[in-house]
């Protein structure tokens, strides 16, 4: 591809210096498996408390069960469609079920049982049924689909698991105004990366994700930030993405994160810890949507946000919940068929909970993720099967259960219906 | 400098010094983990973790009958000392660091303190993680694993981090009164990251029971009626859920404060726990994927001691994957700025500048998010952004003026020659610029490495 079309770029010293790294020739034209489409993942680290999110106020046991320090008045929720309810602090996300252009997954979880949070993120983002993984099913997903290099983002200092692998990827986030691209310093120290097999790449991409931040960003947003790791970060890490996702050379994909979601104390209810994350997520999806957008790309994008498992039904001993299992996911986007509430519920009646706690599970987490990969991304079926979400071939080795996700091990992960058009 | 002695200073040191005495490496390693350091001169003038937090806790408790909250009450100055005191602790930790002549203890005490990890995730940490470092972790790692592991998980700051003080057993005397009950944190990560493992073999009612079996294990309050050492450890008998309780198929009968001490004294010497602290160090000091023949040694070393951590040490020391420089490892930002620091010499930076370094890399010490702690997987700490910055660290330490006069092509020889690429070598000789010249060496792809 010819450096000619790369009108994004604005200087010839950064130019030249690009077409120094091996790789980087395609940039005009990142693409996805031919299509001009978008994705963002959103992981929430620390297991969101799916009942708080999206409350079953019109379950009859949801009272009981969440007891006073958790279930909601009937001000405290927004109403989505008589029995399911949003958290008033996701009050941003109300238009977008609206507009009919989000979709609520409840009760889903991933295929493992441990609820530990450093396993179940593992399986979350390698895409097995087990914490064994050393790559991630996304970046599995994007080799598939013959993406390249520049295709896919972390708006992170380190790339998480779920884009680890094969395919090289760019991280990025502001890192202050003294770091100069073009310098003597830059120039000469790309030499010593550039011979550097373990580290070579990951510096190309640096720079070059550098280039399209200068190029994209009004320099207010490029102050140096101390780190995402808390959900207030989401609302900066959103913008940043949404201002390289619009750009005809910039990644396609990418993926945010953050954590503090782990209420085991004061979880609180319409206000309170989670309330407080609650209200930064919602801005965030909101500013996603927007700025997408503006930029003309919300009909070609789709957004997902999970979260490693759901929490206990029921309060513990310190006004907060422990780790549990069913939990909330969200997909959204101007190419999504939403304004309706997925996946089939138990209820919270004790006896239909898991192990007498948790919200029995009944929507495999990697369901949704394949989904998107194939009617979104036009990725075949059976390649997402072999590749992306393979199923192991003897008897895992997990804890005994009869809840109809992990039933379901060993057989191909499950299309969702009547998600896209 | 020879590959082995890089091996001893920068793999299982902090980077070289000029002030080394190594002679043979494997015994200069040796040498350094036999006993508990001497010379902590460094820490003189540190507040004890209970003293600490009796003000945070009195100060509290003085909130709480006044009513009075925010700008200049007690406690409003409190929080406002303990950011302060935080960076007094982490400037000591810093300085030990850097002077000290037993680099490997001090790489693994880090070690430790991020196997053992906590996060600032309240305000009152912020007063205590320092002091739970050199209180239950730094005089403990050449001892045996249980007297560590009872050191940290009953240290006030362990039990503040993972809410194990406000854990009360439903039957409890407490229990019955108030509307409060257990919280299973403490007991799930003491089993799933501190000793057996996630695959250690117990189960979630193996979590909840022995969740049940340290309720009690708190932190003395600022009460009236409190006769105890206020924010000392103490074992408070009407928070404790009576009755014999039994944990991965043995039974403990309730003898109290003995009961929980019986239970960690059993996951301290258990092969799974055995085999996961051998994984871990293996993992930390060999390669991300560590061979099993290696952690096998390991192992049998720890469960042959009993748990003697100088005796795994050792192990570790005479293995021949530890000298072989099979994979590469990457210094954490803490390890990387402290091996610049011993290096070109204590004085070249100023103390500020490290605990804003380690901001700018995402995240100073005490803020690993997770009680899992930073991972040493190569793969987590290359991220593009995270190289980045690195490198644009190493340009603003090149610069200083404190450097003038240094020679950093020598330094360079010092403590990457063994490895250095010969681009490496040539742009630093070549640089039209002394300053320049240390900033590539800090930031180049050899000075991450360890």
């Amino acid at each position: 591809m010819s450096i000619s079309r790369r009108d994004l770029i604005k200087s010839a010293g950064a130019l030249t210096f690009l077409s120094g790294f091996a790789g980087l020739s395609n940039l005009a034209f990142a693409d996805i498996n031919g299509t001009d489409k978008r994705f963002v993942l959103v992981i929430l680290r620390g297991a969101m408390d799916g009942l708080a999110a999206v409350a079953p106020y019109g379950d009859p046991s949801y009272e009981a069960a969440r007891g006073e320090g958790l279930a909601y008045a009937p001000n405290e929720v927004i109403n989505l469609d008589g029995f399911f309810g949003l958290s008033s602090s996701l009050d941003s996300l109300l238009p977008i079920y609206t507009a009919k252009q989000l979709a609520v997954f409840h009760a889903v979880s991933l295929p493992y049982r441990s609820r530990s949070h450093f396993d179940s993120q593992n399986v979350l983002e390698n895409g097995t049924a087990f914490p064994s993984g050393v790559s991630g099913w996304l970046n599995n997903a994007l080799s598939l689909l013959g993406a390249s290099r520049t295709d896919a983002m972390a708006l992170n200092q380190q790339i998480p698991l779920v884009l680890q692998g094969k395919l090289g990827v760019a991280s990025w986030a502001p890192k202050g105004t003294s770091f100069d691209l073009n310098s003597l310093y830059i120039s000469s120290i790309s030499k010593l990366y550039k011979q550097d097999s373990l580290l070579g790449d990951s510096f190309a991409a640096g720079i070059a994700a550098q280039q399209m931040a200068e190029a994209s960003l009004p320099k207010d947003d490029m102050m140096a930030s101390k780190g995402a790791k808390d959900a207030d970060a989401l609302v900066g890490a959103a913008k940043a993405a949404a201002a390289f996702l619009v750009q005809k050379t910039g990644p396609k994909v990418a993926v945010l994160e953050a954590g503090g979601w782990d209420t085991h104390v004061n979880q609180g209810k319409a206000v309170g810890n989670l309330a407080t994350r609650l209200k930064y997520l919602g801005d965030s999806l909101g500013i996603l949507r927007d700025d997408l957008t503006k930029g003309g790309v919300w009909d070609k994008t789709v957004v997902v946000v999970v979260t490693e498992f759901g929490r206990t039904v029921h309060e513990n001993g310190t006004k907060g919940t422990d780790h549990g299992t069913g939990g909330v996911s969200f997909v959204m986007g101007g190419a999504v068929k939403g304004g309706k509430v997925f996946g089939s519920w138990e209820g919270l009646a004790t006896e239909k909970l898991f192990k007498g706690r948790d919200l029995m599970p009944t929507t495999d987490m990697r369901s949704i993720f394949k989904t998107v990969l194939v009617k979104h991304f036009g990725a075949s079926s059976a390649a997402v099967d072999a590749s992306v979400f393979p199923v192991p071939s003897k008897n895992p080795n997990l804890e005994p259960t009869a809840d109809p996700v992990s039933a379901n091990v060993m057989n191909p992960v499950s299309m969702i219906d009547g998600l896209f058009a | 400098m020879d590959l082995a002695a890089y091996i001893a200073t920068t793999r299982f040191g902090l980077g070289a010094s000029v002030s080394d005495k190594i002679g043979d490496p494997k015994s200069w390693l040796l040498a350094q983990v036999q006993q508990s350091e001497s010379n902590l001169s460094d820490f003189a003038g540190l507040t004890s973790a209970q003293a600490n937090l009796k003000m945070i806790m009195e100060a509290k408790q003085e909130a709480k009958q006044s009513g009075v909250k925010g700008h200049g009450t007690p406690l409003d100055k409190i929080k406002k000392t303990y950011r302060d005191y935080f960076v007094t602790e982490m400037n000591a930790k810093f300085q030990h660091a850097i002077l000290t002549k037993t680099p490997f203890y001090e790489h693994l005490v880090d070690f430790w303190s991020n196997h053992f990890s906590v996060d600032l995730k309240k305000d009152r940490l912020r007063g205590i993680v320092g002091a739970y470092e050199r209180e239950a972790i730094r005089p403990n790692i050449t001892g045996k694993f249980v007297d560590l592991l009872m050191a940290v998980e009953k240290h006030p700051t362990m039990l503040f981090y993972l809410d194990n003080v406000q854990s009360i057993g439903p039957n409890s005397k407490l229990g019955e009164k108030m509307s409060r009950g257990l919280n299973e944190n403490l007991a799930r990560e003491i089993m799933e990251l501190h000793t057996l493992g996630v695959n250690g073999g117990y189960t979630q009612t193996d979590v909840t029971t022995f969740a049940n079996v340290i309720t009690g294990w708190t932190v003395a309050g600022a009460r009236p009626d409190h006769s105890a050492l206020v924010g000392a450890f103490i074992f408070d008998a009407r928070m404790h859920e009576s009755g014999a309780k039994t944990i991965m198929g043995k039974t403990y009968p309730d003898n109290g404060i003995g009961q929980g001490e019986a239970v960690l004294r059993d996951l301290a010497v258990h092969p799974a726990t055995a085999k996961f602290i051998a994984f871990k160090l293996a993992r930390h000091f060999i390669a991300d994927v560590p061979p099993q023949t290696a952690v096998d040694i390991l192992a049998l070393a720890f469960t042959n001691s009993g748990g003697d951590l100088k005796a795994v040490y050792s192990a570790l020391l005479n293995l021949n994957d530890s000298w072989a420089l099979a994979e590469p490892k990457i210094k954490s930002g803490y390890h990387l700025i402290i091996s610049a620091a011993r290096l070109v010499g204590k004085d070249v930076f100023p103390l500020q500048w490290y605990l804003q370094s380690l901001n700018f890399f995402g995240g100073g010490p005490f803020s690993a998010a997770s009680p899992a702690g930073l991972s040493d997987v190569t793969t987590d700490m290359i991220g593009p952004e995270a190289l980045l910055r690195r490198v644009e660290w190493a340009r603003s330490a090149g610069a200083s003026k404190n450097l003038m006069g240094k020679n950093a092509k020598d330094l360079a020889e010092l403590s990457i020659g063994a490895i250095m690429s010969q681009v490496t070598r040539d742009t630093i000789s070549t640089a039209p610029r002394s300053d320049l010249a240390f900033s590539l060496l800090f930031g180049s792809p050899e000075f991450q490495r360890r």
